[in-house]
């Protein structure tokens, strides 16, 4: 009777508290009501101004080759049955980090940094199926009147740290973005995962792609995006293989993985991630993804460089490469960690300079390499080296976008 | 516990002593700046980064996308007007929105740069308030990644900025506060030259921006 009573008084707390609001039914149900409400509205309203500043600032990959790739993978993933004011499409964001995430309008938005990451057509297909049931099931509507809002609230801040948030995220989206917690994102999963079942994907590799997560280890603090409130990563291949084995997700025989398309499809993406990771003082990564690459393609002159440049970069910028290590390892930034960089400067500079000198063993024209010997020259303060290199650079490099830069050094070494 | 007090107290009327003879400051300068300064005569605006934030009692935050527009739109002239004021060619057509439609990897690029500018100033302004022998001897630098953003508009450097404002509307009076931070960097080098940090907890927007802009060159060093 007491406990009657108890649930009677709760019940009539949640109504006047204004929470008791209906669950919002997936989009597949003829009766969803996509768009009707005012809270749904305001999502689709700022999902879409979320897009256009997306756009507005050039963080959407002009790619017009790999954007047709990933929509036609995207294309198969669809379910039946949705409303007709939603439509689906798909944008490759220019960001080094591993993510992928959704906005109610319909956007499928995945970062550079994780295409570079994925082995298979399959496994792109789980993350942009994984995207697209946030969407179908709501989640984002689920999330703001389940209000999880003030722990989100502290990720918002975190998020204009990191960058892409900078102006650019509404509150609500921080968490399709920072994860939405465990159930949510397994019911993700398993809606996923039956998506590119039913699309015609072989599933059964697809759990590799979270082992795949897991070779590279993010920056959890400030870096919060990959997935850092879903479950782990060992947690959601296990979660996924039993999902496989015990016959939840339907395996289809002989499905697709397309290992080569895709790695055809992303090949001039590599370059690009390693770039960004560079310019985001991300040193650390920038190398691993090198060498990464170099895995592939031993002989490749520009991640020769490109692995050059991440070594230079941390022997001219210590504090920031112990910055980078301290946000991994959660840890703070002290003195003892920047001198331990500082200490390894030439170190750092003795594995630049030998990776330019593998670059150009493997084009002897490679004008990047001279670059990059030219600047470990500056940076050792030897002037008729900088000004040798330098020089080759800009006669072998044509119109490059650095002139201006490099034509400065090399004049500040006649004073 | 009056002890305390009133070394606190001290403390805080020492910090005020040195605040006003002018020894701490909110400004940072390259040591070269001085030599450097003949050399900039073109400059150019890059569009600021604005973010301002409306807070509310349920914590549902959200962007304030009207003021952001706003703010976004009038400090480049508020700028260009004080570069002008401090001698500089300033070349406004040089990086607006407008040069940028059609051209989404040039925008990428100055996404790029203002980033980098958020990113220096972790370094830049860990303290907000230091000591002015030290503060004009601060090095950073926004590297090559400039390059571009200066050839595409012709100058020899760029000024950027950034700007976060919060707006708090429920307890009584509405609370509101931003900072405004503003750099110039060499278009060679990337270096930050000069750049200096204003806070304002009153109105940012009207006459409030103005203020702000011409509070953060007030000390911009003379020819």
């Amino acid at each position: 009777m007491r406990a009657r009573r108890q649930a009677v008084f709760i019940a009539a707390l949640l109504f006047l508290s204004g929470c008791a609001t209906s669950e919002p039914v997936p989009l597949t149900a003829s009766s969803s009501g996509y768009g009707v409400a005012k809270d749904e509205q305001k999502l689709i309203r700022q999902g879409s101004e979320i897009e256009k500043d997306l756009r507005k600032k050039g963080l959407v990959l002009q790619d017009p080759a790999l954007q047709r790739y990933v929509e036609r993978v995207g294309a198969r993933l669809i379910p039946s049955g949705m409303p007709r004011n939603i439509r689906f499409h798909f944008l490759i964001i220019r960001e080094p980090t591993i993510n992928a995430f959704s906005l109610s309008q319909g956007a499928i938005c995945v970062h550079t940094g994780l295409l570079v990451r994925l082995d298979n057509e399959a496994q792109l297909a789980l993350v942009l199926a994984h995207e697209i049931a946030h969407v179908v099931q709501r989640h984002h509507l689920k999330h703001v009147r389940n209000a999880r809002r003030k722990i989100v609230a502290a990720k918002i801040t975190q998020l204009s740290v990191a960058g892409i948030g900078s102006g650019l995220i509404e509150l609500p989206y921080a968490a399709s973005i920072t994860g939405y917690g465990r159930e949510t994102e397994q019911e993700a999963d398993l809606e996923g995962l039956k998506l590119v079942a039913t699309a015609g994907y072989d599933v059964r590799d697809v759990p590799g792609l979270f082992a795949r997560m897991n070779e590279m280890e993010e920056p959890g603090a400030i870096e919060s995006f990959f997935y850092s409130d879903h479950p782990s990563n060992d947690a959601r291949s296990l979660y996924t293989r039993r999902l496989i084995e015990s016959g939840a997700v339907p395996v289809t025989a002989g499905g697709a993985v397309n290992a080569e398309a895709y790695r055809s499809a992303v090949a001039g993406l590599t370059v690009e991630n390693i770039r960004l990771r560079l310019a985001e003082r991300d040193y650390r990564f920038a190398l691993q993804e090198a060498e990464f690459a170099l895995m592939r393609t031993p002989m490749d002159p520009m991640l020769r460089y490109l692995a050059g440049e991440a070594h230079r970069s941390m022997a001219e910028d210590p504090k920031g490469a112990a910055r980078e290590e301290a946000i991994r390892r959660r840890a703070r930034l002290d003195r003892l960690l920047i001198e331990r960089y500082r200490a390894n400067i030439p170190a750092e500079i003795a594995e630049a300079k030998a990776a330019y000198l593998r670059a150009l063993a493997a084009d002897e024209r490679f004008a990047l390499a001279h670059r990059g010997l030219g600047l470990v020259a500056h940076l050792q303060g030897d002037g008729d080296a900088t000004r040798r290199e330098l020089g080759l650079y800009l006669a072998r490099g044509g119109n490059v976008d650095d002139r201006r830069y490099i034509r400065r050094l090399i004049k500040e070494t006649h004073r | 516990m009056r002890a305390r007090a009133r070394g606190v107290l001290v403390a805080c009327a020492a910090v005020a002593a040195v605040w006003l003879s002018g020894c701490v400051t909110t400004t940072r300068m390259n040591p070269a700046f001085p030599a450097r300064r003949a050399a900039i005569k073109r400059v150019a605006v890059v569009p600021p980064d604005v973010t301002i934030v409306r807070l509310t009692f349920k914590g549902d935050n959200a962007l304030a996308r009207d003021e952001v527009d706003r703010a976004a739109a009038r400090l480049p002239g508020l700028i260009a007007a004080e570069l002008r004021g401090h001698g500089f060619e300033v070349k406004e057509a040089g990086l607006d929105e407008r040069r940028f439609a059609g051209e989404p990897d040039l925008r990428f690029r100055t996404t790029q740069v203002q980033r980098a500018f958020l990113r220096a100033q972790t370094d830049l302004y860990e303290m907000e308030v230091i000591e002015t022998s030290k503060a004009n001897r601060t090095e950073q630098t926004l590297g090559p990644l400039v390059n571009r953003l200066a050839d595409h508009a012709a100058v020899d450097g760029l000024v950027v900025s950034t700007m976060v404002g919060l707006r708090k509307s429920w307890g009584g009076a509405m609370k509101k506060g931003a900072i405004l931070r503003i750099g110039l960097i060499d278009g060679d080098t990337g270096d930050i030259l000069w750049a200096n940090s204003v806070v304002a907890d009153e109105d940012f927007q009207g006459e409030g921006l103005d203020k702000m802009v011409k509070s953060a060159f007030r000390k911009f060093p003379k020819k």
